[in-house]
């Protein structure tokens, strides 16, 4: 599979990254090369081998739903920008 | 020996005994610090102030007589991947600017039950993503065996802060080898604990299924002590397993005898640095000497372990680093006039050049049209490396590998080639994707420079892998023939 400029410019924007020119010319072959290598695992055959989201199963364990005290989360001064108890961001569109 | 240069069993000892006092420890380990630090840079931020404030306290109770648990006092660093409420935490990243957590990671409460001393918050590749620590857009922490040569990664700063002796153990985060090969190139104990056994709660995700917390020290029994404290269940975590973990400290018997050990031919093939393979060869003839054997075996689906980690690893981490826009916390790009122009230019000034090349191909191998052609068939593979580990333990207690291929490699060596960096972690990768635990401990010299050997168990096996690894170690006795020059020498020269 060929990794192409327009893949390139696609992914980026899907990531919502901001990419220079600069540095797009310099991860084009840099990714070409990674998928080269990652190309290796289609010698296997995988046909009847069951994917694995993770290495063994582990029991996945749920707290009790009850209501506890939230302690302060600080959003007030982590936040960029902050109003009247809601995050302030830009307009949509 | 100074105080600093002790092991965190031996100054449990000297505290109990009031031979030493905490505060003198702790004060002789920051004057060590103001001189070797500005050479290996191995913190991000430091708390002097309260490490003494909380030495005196410590002090006070030992001369009450209180019952304290055998950590009290020891001083600790941890990476900063990992949360201290109300403690910036930096991941290495611009985009964290000025984001201080509301709460602390479990395993930072577990520590704070036993009384440690936090000596600070040390450097990382950005997000826990690369090899040496060149990724952290701070600076690039030093190896204090060469300081032109990487310390490893990602967990750098924290293998350092042992290795310089500016911590007595220290607490790393391993993805796909962070630990494990940190410690080798230091000439240091990493383990990596089974996926589960320790609470991944305020660890910042990397890659959520393959992330795990673990010990950095200067002998195996330090390692043991740190794990007793770090691991267990914890409700936080859905992940974190519902067994009970027992005391490893308190039951490490160190033996190699009637040991069986395999090692993988593929990953002691031509890739291996020939002065790396002689020492771990070494290693292996010298526990034969003592009572254990080694085989070569074939595990197939090891070759493909990296590749299957750099599609599954990225995937995990874009999806996980898209939380990273601007809104809640860290960097924001002030002059975007709309939303979407704000996550971008955001990100895009936020994140570094390591962490966008992998944002960028976990979201292709999740893409509409690529991913069954990779992401589907990583996790197959995932699924063949699991069932070569489980048969390979059927026949052997422990598998065994170089931890690197090589020995520290030289600042910016592999730094125009992303590829050649990842293949770097050959030998660590493959336990990653199986969840089973690990240790790298010094096995010798090759060129002056650290070489490690990597120790794997059976999940759930870090008994048996820690009573191998004393074993070893008191065979070899690395914890007083390896040191490095800064360690040995109180100074740099």
């Amino acid at each position: 599979m060929t990794f192409s400029h327009s893949d390139l410019d696609h992914i980026i924007r899907l990531a919502h990254l901001e990419v220079d020119s600069d540095l797009k010319e310099k991860f084009l072959p840099q990714i070409q090369s990674i998928l080269g290598h990652m190309d290796s695992i289609n010698k296997f055959d995988l046909t009847d081998v069951p994917a694995a989201a993770t290495a063994f199963s582990v029991e996945m364990t749920l707290r009790d739903d009850v209501v506890v005290i939230q302690p302060d989360l600080r959003l007030a001064t982590n936040a960029p920008s902050w109003n009247d108890h809601a995050f302030v961001v830009p307009r949509i569109n | 020996m100074a105080n600093w240069q002790r092991s965190a069993v031996e100054l449990a000892q000297a505290f109990r005994s009031r031979t030493v006092k905490v505060v003198d420890v702790v004060r002789e380990l920051w004057a060590h610090h103001d001189q070797v630090e500005p050479s290996v840079k191995a913190y991000i931020s430091t708390f002097q102030e309260s490490s003494l404030t909380q030495a005196a306290e410590m002090d006070a109770r030992f001369d009450r007589g209180d019952d304290l648990p055998l950590l009290a006092g020891i001083p600790i660093a941890i990476k900063d991947n990992i949360h201290v409420n109300g403690v910036q935490t930096t991941c290495a990243s611009q985009i964290l600017k000025g984001f201080v957590p509301p709460f602390n990671a479990t395993v930072i409460d577990r520590l704070a039950d036993r009384h440690v001393i936090v000596t600070g918050k040390t450097n990382l590749d950005e997000f826990a993503m690369g090899s040496s620590t060149e990724n952290s857009s701070f600076h690039t922490s030093l190896n204090p065996w060469d300081l032109s040569r990487v310390p490893g990664g990602s967990s750098g700063g924290s293998a350092v802060a042992v290795a310089s002796g500016q911590a007595v153990v220290s607490l790393g985060s391993d993805t796909g080898g962070s630990i494990r090969q940190p410690a080798a190139f230091c000439g240091v104990v990493g383990l990596k604990p089974t996926y589960g056994r320790v609470s991944r709660y305020g660890l910042v995700a990397f890659a959520s299924s393959l992330d795990q917390i673990g010990p950095f020290s200067r002998t195996v029994a330090d390692s043991a002590l740190v794990l007793d404290a770090i691991a267990g269940h914890d409700p936080k975590d859905a992940t974190s397993a519902s067994r009970p973990s027992g005391s490893f400290y308190s039951t490490l018997s160190p033996t190699v005898a009637g040991l069986r050990i395999g090692v993988p031919k593929e990953l002691f093939g031509p890739e291996i640095d020939p002065g790396v393979k002689a020492k771990v060869v070494a290693a292996l003839d010298l526990m034969r000497a003592n009572g254990a054997t080694w085989e070569e075996v074939e595990m197939p689906s090891l070759r493909e372990a990296v590749s299957t980690y750099y599609i599954i690893a990225p995937a995990e981490a874009s999806a996980n680093l898209s939380r990273f826009d601007g809104v809640r916390y860290g960097y924001r790009d002030a002059n975007a006039d709309n939303l979407r122009d704000m996550f971008r230019r955001s990100r895009g000034a936020g994140f570094g050049a390591e962490v966008k090349r992998r944002i960028i191909i976990g979201t292709y191998v999740l893409s509409s049209g690529y991913y069954d052609a990779y992401y589907t068939k990583a996790q197959k593979l995932r699924s063949l490396i699991v069932r070569d580990f489980a048969q390979a333990f059927q026949k052997y207690d422990v598998i065994v590998t170089p931890t690197a291929p090589s020995t520290a490699f030289k600042l910016g060596e592999h730094a125009a080639n992303p590829l050649a960096m990842y293949l770097a972690d050959i030998a660590t990768i493959p336990v990653n994707m199986a969840g089973l635990p690990a240790i790298s401990v010094p096995c010798g010299l090759h060129a002056g420079l650290p070489v490690g050997l990597q120790l794997v168990g059976p999940a759930f096996g870090e008994q048996q892998l820690l009573n191998v690894a004393a074993g070893y170690e008191a065979l070899a006795q690395f914890s007083a023939h390896y040191q490095s020059p800064i360690f040995a020498g109180g100074t740099h020269a």
